[in-house]
């Protein structure tokens, strides 16, 4: 249960684990990797020695040795390793003694794949024209040093990283989207079997929803059966019936409160099944969207209106009303907590509580837009059309990178941790593999449900797929969804009380205020220019 | 005398300078003969050594003589006064007592010359007036003294250099404690490095009577064995005496190659220096001559290495054609084109020039390996066609190569024996179409190009067919051995591994085609986007959902959303779009500003229009709107308005040491928590740069410290700073070369204090993925 990778085990006869080839595959030596290696023999010591009255601060970086290179300083250790000499060997045996090199020598190196995934950027104008006096640049440029350094760490220490992600991968001649359920169920292992599981229920179309952390389950029938449990161990935490119609749940920032949009209005419950609050601000509410790290409810209603409500004061952070109609295709972008909403007119606005108007709004579709899904590392938007089509945007260019039919209008889509998609039509949920990098041609999976799909939603931490439709809920596996590893800092599937409240308070110190939504979250560490100049000009105004 | 007076004239200094400042005239009343006497010098310095001065000095001593005969104690100097000399100083006294007595000094002056006739009568004194003399000769004024302030400020001056160079030994300690990273407090800690053995034992040095008896035998000691080495020096000698009949066989050896080598340059040189072009002709035919003996004995005895002397003809060739060597362009050829007019050797010299070069830079036809096989050889020379039979050009070439094209080609047969003979058993034994690729690999694949079908075998020509077809006969009846068998089973397994299977691709690719194919007919709706690059849209072979009877509501849900999406179908939505886009960008971009007022200057009422003249005039055009970012995409319409909550988080000053926002920028950019960095870096990034120990006096820098460093320098770290400073000295060789190869100075732009840089452009951009 530790991962969802490292826990399921394949059909033998159809499925090959996979999980080291694909990380042969993966690691190919960079191409500049010799590179690497030679600006790091260029400069071997990475010392740099500061004189300080009589005393010298010395500082060292320590070197990344591998576990099979050795410095050639470490003399005796050598002599150790070796087996005792035998007879006499002559000059040649001794000259072996001295010439003998490190066949690796320097730091080992780290993946570029890896290193760009860490990288910081460049440092820009770190000298005359953009820092006074020679000390000060001094320091930064060491500075500048250690980032490298913290960089090439991060970079190294990924190989701490317990878990390896794999998925299906099909012997000759077959394909993945012919495996079902079933098979998957049947060649795994006990644990992860039990993941896969349906629930029949009789309270209409389920909307559903998986707790940050991948633990908790969500479920809201439109015919007001509301439930969270525990889907691992199904064990329930509250139960109920609204007597309302209910559209949309909700988890808060954790498992003690969730929120639920009924017929009129919205309303806040505990982990008992308690009402909290009724908020009244939030009426007619068609889709919710939770944003984790600024605590702020998002909806959307069927007169148009969008609002963010802060959770943590209960006070309402904005409301704005589109004037775009019935507002029910909601997602959040997880990289810059925008919010994209999709419209009859077959476009799709991206909004901040910043703005009344929306920061982007982008003609996807020439037919209303059924659902939007925006990937984890926000850089690709999923949006589908009632015409059958799908499309993937880069939403760094807004560039439509693929465009594809499918059998029927999606209704649902949801991207996974690892970047698969989900897409369900009508009774049918597909997932894709890689579909935003290449043109696909077939689905990874396939899965059959009792009644048409309301609610898709790929576990956190898991590869597992909630499914809610008309008719109940069904969890399918699809190995190769979720991240294998999990920080435990960031969100703990196996946390205890104690650590939840800590979180709680932390995640609550470092709650990030609406006014920093932006487009670009790289804008907040920009100087804001026009100011500058303002006090510049004013300031020489003054001296002249 | 004169030795008292040099004792005097000391003490006398000494006296002056202790009284008070003789500029000031006033106050010297204790000598007022003194004074006298400088009023008429003009400048009165007592320690300067001019002839006033000197002269004062004589006067003043000889006045204090006499003083001093009244009181002994002060007299202690001037001891060796003789007592014969008394009456000679009462005449002096008394010549200046007569100036003193007398209220108008200007009447009686003393004059020099008085008082050295005085001492002219002496004879014991002559040295004196001599010198008295001599300094009148060389009469020179003192100058002024400076004004008080600017007396003082030359003082400061001075003084300014003096604590100038005393702190600036202090400006490595202080730049050094400026630069470092870290600063640990109190400074002069003891270092508590622990050495290793190693070091400790070297440090070692032999104290008492025996052990120094018993180093001096260890070192001095041929017979020890050192550390790292094997053997020991004694051992080494022998070693290397045995070898000496060797060394001597060397020499000798050396010294033979030595001297046939030098013959070998003065022969090379004397002919090179021979211009006689016809013997060089000769030469160059000779050694083709000799070339091709060679080349034919090769090839009957070594087809291997003929080969390689083949490659190396062609590679020469090669070069040939790529260098302008017989294009007609050198020097010498030029000068050949003016001469040919009227020499015919010339003429000839440069026809056969153009030709060589000709014949270089033809194409040669690939005949000899690959379209061979592949084409079957037109039988040229028996067409009626007379330009089809053979170019005549060609002819020389192939001349030349002829021999070596048999060769080629012998070689290649053996090769395609040898490949079908492995060929068959496969052919044989497994299925026809996949297995044989497997074969084809191992045989150079140059040589038979897409040989895997088998036109390609009956398109070759029909020799080589006969000789085929025996070896596929041979190779039937051929057994294979196991050794065979497993080998080729590998390779099979190779290329399965190694090639996507064809054959399964090209049906996929069939099936898409054709679904595509029957679908783009269906799907042609959409009226195409005119304005927005969109990827054809790729058909996923998605299922449609199955209906089922069971869940009536949700197909009326799905009928409700295609009805929907049939009356949608209509409205133009990219119009709609596009009208809105062209509203917000209109209503972004600036305006002009309208400042005309009806009726103003000229006649004004309803439906009077304004005149052009003053709508020239009061307009005021608004700048050209700045460019935005979707200008170029149709189907996006970015909001470019600016976010002024989150400008109110920005920083809106650059912080002291920038100059420029994108280094504040850079600085910032990194993360330095633990959130995103490795522990390890987050506790260098985040070490304090003063560390104080509690409990301890942090007491103020002193002199020693500067020893101390020197001392330090000296000392420790000896090896390490060396070779420091040999790598930097290195690099800073390399640096100036480099700067003195580039011309152009480095660009040196002087940066004014309060000068900002500011850029649009932010830092960071390279972060934003």
């Amino acid at each position: 249960m530790s991962s969802p990778k490292g826990s399921e085990k394949k059909p033998a006869s159809e499925v090959r684990s996979t999980a080291t080839q694909n990380l042969k595959k993966k690691f190919k030596p960079p191409k500049d990797e010799h590179l690497l290696r030679k600006t790091k023999n260029k400069k071997p010591n990475n010392t740099f020695t500061k004189k300080a009255e009589g005393r010298v601060v010395k500082r060292q970086l320590p070197k990344f040795k591998s576990s099979h290179g050795k410095t050639p300083n470490s003399g005796a250790v050598q002599k150790f390793s070796r087996p005792p000499k035998t007879g006499q060997k002559g000059k040649e045996g001794a000259q072996d003694d001295q010439t003998e090199e490190d066949p690796f020598p320097g730091d080992a190196p780290i993946p570029h794949a890896r290193l760009q995934k860490h990288k910081r950027g460049k440092a820009e104008d770190l000298d005359k024209n953009g820092v006074t006096f020679l000390s000060n640049r001094i320091h930064l440029k060491k500075k500048e040093k250690l980032v490298k350094y913290a960089v090439n760490l991060a970079a190294r220490s990924e190989i701490l990283l317990p878990e390896e992600t794999g998925f299906l991968e099909p012997a000759k001649g077959d394909c993945t989207s012919e495996i079902t359920q079933v098979q998957i169920k049947s060649s795994v292992d006990i644990t992860s079997a039990t993941k896969q599981f349906d629930l029949s229920m009789q309270f209409g179309p389920y909307a559903i929803n998986y707790l940050r952390n991948g633990r908790k389950m969500l479920i809201g029938g439109r015919m007001g059966h509301v439930a969270a449990f525990d889907w691992v161990t199904k064990q329930l935490t509250c139960e109920m019936n609204v007597m309302e119609s209910v559209h949309d749940v909700a988890w808060l920032h954790n498992e003690t409160l969730f929120a639920v949009a009924q017929k009129e209005w919205t309303y806040i419950y505990d982990n008992q099944g308690i009402e909290v609050h009724c908020i009244k601000k939030l009426n007619n509410v068609l889709r919710m969207e939770f944003l984790p790290y600024h605590f702020l409810l998002a909806t959307t209603n069927d007169s148009g209106t969008l609002s963010w409500l802060d959770v943590s004061m209960g006070k309402m952070v904005k409301r704005t009303h589109t004037h775009l109609g019935r507002l029910d295709v909601l997602c959040h972008n997880p990289r810059n907590a925008v919010l994209c909403c999709g419209h009859s007119k077959g476009t799709v606005s991206m909004w901040t509580p910043n703005f009344v108007s929306p920061v982007v709004k982008m003609l996807c579709h020439t037919q209303p837009v059924r659902s939007v899904a925006v990937d984890q590392s926000g850089v690709y938007m999923a949006t589908s059309s009632i015409d059958c089509s799908l499309k993937i945007w880069d939403l760094r260019t807004y560039n439509c990178l693929q465009s594809y039919k499918l059998g029927c209008g999606a209704s649902n889509i949801t991207f996974s941790q690892r970047g698969l998609l989900a897409v369900s039509m009508g009774n049918i949920v597909e997932v894709y593999k890689d579909i935003c990098t290449e043109t696909i041609h077939k689905p990874y999976l396939k899965h059959f449900v009792g009644s048409s799909v309301s609610g898709l939603k790929f576990c956190p931490y898991e590869d597992v797929l909630g499914v809610g439709h008309a008719r109940g809920m069904c969890s399918m596996l699809v190995p190769g969804a979720g991240e294998p590893n999990f920080d435990a800092l960031e969100s703990n599937p196996f946390q205890t009380k104690s650590q939840r409240r800590e979180t709680e308070v932390k995640s609550l110190l470092e709650k990030i205020q609406p006014e920093l939504i932006t487009l670009d979250p790289f804008e907040l560490g920009e100087v804001n220019r026009q100011s500058v100049i303002e006090k510049f000009e004013e300031k020489t105004r003054y001296m002249v | 005398m004169s030795n008292c007076l040099l004792a005097t004239l000391s003490f006398t200094s000494s006296l002056l300078s202790s009284t008070s400042p003789p500029t000031s005239s006033s106050s010297s009343s204790s000598l007022p003969l003194e004074t006298r006497l400088s009023s008429s010098s003009s400048s009165p310095s007592p320690l300067s050594v001019s002839l006033s001065a000197v002269f004062i000095l004589a006067v003043s001593s000889v006045f204090i003589l006499v003083e001093s005969s009244s009181t002994p104690e002060e007299a202690d100097g001037v001891t060796g006064v003789d007592e014969p000399k008394h009456d000679t100083m009462d005449q002096l006294l008394s010549a200046v007592q007569i100036g003193t007595g007398d209220g108008d000094s200007k009447a009686k002056k003393i004059q020099v010359n008085d008082l050295l006739s005085v001492i002219a009568k002496k004879t014991r004194l002559g040295a004196l007036s001599k010198t008295v003399k001599q300094a009148k000769s060389r009469t020179q004024t003192l100058k002024v003294p400076l004004e008080k302030p600017q007396a003082l400020r030359v003082e400061r001056a001075a003084g300014y250099e003096k604590v100038k160079d005393e702190i600036s030994r202090w400006d490595d300690t202080v730049k050094g404690n400026r630069n470092a990273e870290q600063l640990i407090f109190p400074l002069n800690q003891p270092s508590l490095k622990m050495c290793s053995s190693k070091e400790f034992t070297s440090k070692f040095k032999p104290k008492t009577p025996l052990e120094q008896q018993i180093s001096e035998l260890l070192r001095g000691n041929k017979n020890v064995q050192a550390e790292d080495q094997e053997l020991t020096p004694a051992e080494q000698e022998a070693l290397t005496s045995m070898s000496l009949k060797e060394a001597l066989e060397r020499r000798k050896e050396l010294a033979k190659s030595r001297a046939l080598q030098s013959y070998q340059e003065t022969k090379a040189r004397r002919q090179n220096k021979i211009k006689s072009k016809t013997y060089h002709r000769l030469l160059k035919r000779e050694k083709m001559k000799n070339h091709v003996k060679e080349f034919e004995a090769l090839k009957e005895h070594d087809p291997e290495k003929a080969l390689e002397k083949l490659e190396q003809l062609d590679k020469k060739r090669i070069e040939e054609r790529m260098t302008l060597k017989h294009k007609g362009a050198g020097k010498w050829a030029k000068l050949q084109a003016i001469r040919s007019k009227y020499d015919e050797n010339a003429r000839e010299s440069l026809a056969d020039q153009l030709r060589i070069g000709k014949e270089v830079t033809r194409k040669v036809k690939k005949s000899d390996d690959e379209s061979d096989e592949d084409i079957p050889p037109i039988p040229l020379e028996k067409s009626d066609n007379p330009w089809l039979g053979g170019t005549e050009s060609a002819r020389p070439t192939t001349e030349i190569t002829s021999g070596y094209r048999k060769l080629w080609d012998t070689v290649n047969k053996n090769k395609e024996i040898k490949k079908s003979m492995n060929e068959i058993p496969i052919k044989a034994k497994s299925k026809p179409k996949t297995k044989k690729q497997s074969v084809d690999r191992e045989v150079n694949l140059s040589d038979l190009p897409a040989s895997d079908d088998n036109e390609s075998i009956t398109s070759e020509s029909p020799e080589m067919q006969e000789e085929f077809s025996e070896e596929l006969n041979e190779g039937l009846v051929r057994k294979s051995t196991m050794e065979d068998f497993e080998q080729r089973d590998e390779e099979i397994e190779i290329d399965q591994i190694h090639r996507p299977k064809k054959t399964k691709s090209i049906t996929i690719e069939e099936k898409v085609s054709e679904t595509t194919k029957n679908k783009t007919k269906l799907v042609t709706d959409i009226d195409p986007f005119k304005f927005i690059s969109m990827p054809d849209a790729t058909i996923i072979n998605s299922s449609v959902p199955v209906t089922e009877e069971g869940n009536e509501e949700e197909d009326e849900e799905e009928q409700r959303r295609m009805t929907l999406a049939e009356a949608f179908a209509d409205d133009d939505v990219i119009e709609q779009f596009k009208e809105e886009k062209k509203r917000v960008v209109s209503a972004s971009a600036p305006k002009d500003i309208d400042l005309t007022l009806p009726g103003w200057g000229e006649w004004g009422g309803s439906g009077v229009k304004i005149s052009k003249r003053k709508r020239r005039q009061f307009i005021i055009k608004a700048p050209p709107a700045p460019k935005r970012r979707d200008e170029n995409q149709g189907n996006l319409i970015i909001n470019e308005d600016k976010n002024t909550n989150m400008r109110r988080q920005q920083v809106d000053d650059l912080p002291f040491p920038f100059r420029s926002a994108a280094a504040f920028e850079t600085t910032i950019r990194a993360p330095v928590t633990s959130t995103f960095i490795p522990e390890t870096a987050v506790r260098k990034l985040a070490a304090p740069k003063v560390i104080t120990k509690i409990g301890t006096v942090i007491a103020p820098m002193t002199d020693e410290v500067l020893i101390s460093t020197t001392n330090r320098n000296k000392e420790s770290d000896d090896k390490m700073e060396l070779e420091n400073v040999k790598k930097s000295s290195r690099v800073k060789d390399k640096k100036r070369k480099r700067s003195e190869l580039t011309a152009t100075p480095p660009n040196k732009r002087k940066v004014r204090k309060n000068e900002w840089k500011i850029t649009d452009k932010p830092a960071a951009k390279s972060l934003k993925k």
